[in-house]
């Protein structure tokens, strides 16, 4: 039945034409999403602009150094202290020329109840060397799209405050070189001494 | 005056622990720590080990502290690449087994902190159980900087019951 096969065969075909076009809309949307990245391959990362205590801190201020960026809330007891202490142990662990090349950012996902003063004051109290951000909700929303740092926030059913939410969020700790580049991805399970071990390749 | 305050108090937690009879006499707790975060964060983690001895599993359905708003069981899972917390309204410590609550898994999760707690601070913690016993819980108060070095897992820093560090 060659007849009744063939219109099969074009839909299959039609099917994985679609597909691949889909696949091409979709890399060529993220490419423009991350127009601002200083290396053209790389899907994830970017330059940013974020507040701190001090005025704007930008990315490209830390050019030439290795940058250790994480994003999470202080609103989140559990992974989020211990990923900090682990890059507070870290940049303990490096000799004082090689942390003079490595600088530690905290970035907020959850800006409505991070003020930059709250993410100073809470960065610092990990390690001097890490520098607390945060910014408008857009500003926020567009550093987390390019580093694909997805989150957002539930409410707590139970509960009728408007500032009682939780967050999800991906875990991951970025190792970013001294071209703004992003060269490695870590999480909370990632141990100080292998942050060090990344951090001094980074700066060979 | 004085005497007589402490004196109180000391019945009152002599009435606690006599309180923590029925299904808490086969729990034993270990481990138990809680975070010193920074004073910005008005929340922080708790940990134990529940051990339970008996034939039954033992389930515990609420925790409250003097320090907290809210003392809540959560749980952290990944779901492709995302964290997400969740609430649990009752942990269960398995007959002849026991219950974890360690960094990256489940945690207590302590809201609308009254004070910042200070490492070496002891915060104490009540479990409460399904049969409506109470289990008291003493939970050392642990700076999480420089873990490598105070080895925060290996620490045994809970008692059960016990107000006598």
């Amino acid at each position: 039945m060659p007849v009744k096969k063939l219109p099969d065969r074009s839909r299959a075909i039609l099917a994985i034409c679609l597909g691949l076009a889909t696949g091409l809309v979709i890399l060529t949307g993220c490419n423009q999403e991350n127009r601002q990245g200083s290396t053209g391959g790389d899907t994830i990362g970017g330059d940013f602009t974020l507040d701190s205590t001090s005025g704007p801190v930008a990315l490209q201020d830390f050019r030439g150094r290795a940058v250790l960026a994480y994003f999470g809330y202080t609103h989140c007891p559990d992974v989020c202290p211990t990923t900090l202490a682990n890059v507070g142990a870290a940049l303990d662990a490096l000799d004082e020329a090689e942390r003079a090349k490595v600088q530690g950012l905290f970035i907020s996902v959850d800006p409505a109840r991070d003020t930059v003063e709250v993410v100073k004051e809470y960065a610092r109290y990990f390690h001097p060397g890490i520098i607390g951000l945060s910014g408008t909700k857009e500003a926020v929303k567009t550093v987390a799209r390019d580093y694909q740092v997805y989150f957002n926030k539930f409410f707590d059913q139970d509960s009728e405050a408007d500032d009682d939410y939780k967050m999800t969020h991906a875990d991951h700790l970025f190792l970013i070189d001294g071209s703004g580049a992003v060269v490695d991805m870590m999480s909370h399970h990632t141990k100080p001494e292998d942050i060090v071990a990344a951090v001094r390749r980074q700066l060979r | 005056m004085r005497f007589i305050v402490i004196l109180f108090l000391t019945m009152f937690v002599a009435v606690q622990t006599a309180a923590a009879g029925g299904m808490a006499e086969a729990l034993m707790v270990s481990k138990a720590h809680v975070r010193a975060l920074p004073p910005a964060s008005e929340v922080t983690s708790g940990y134990l080990t529940i051990t339970n001895h008996g034939d039954e599993a033992v389930e515990i359905i609420g925790a409250t502290s003097l320090v907290a708003e809210a003392v809540e069981f959560h749980e952290m899972s990944m779901h492709d690449g995302m964290m997400k917390m969740g609430r649990m309204d009752k942990v269960v410590a398995p007959a002849h087994g026991s219950l974890e609550f360690a960094p990256g898994g489940k945690h207590l999760m302590l809201t609308g902190l009254k004070h910042p707690l200070r490492a070496g601070e002891t915060v104490i913690i009540e479990l409460k159980l399904s049969d409506q016993s109470t289990l008291s819980i003493d939970a050392e108060v642990r700076d999480i900087r420089h873990q490598r070095q105070q080895g925060e897992k290996e620490h045994d820093g809970g008692h059960k019951s016990s107000h006598d560090h």
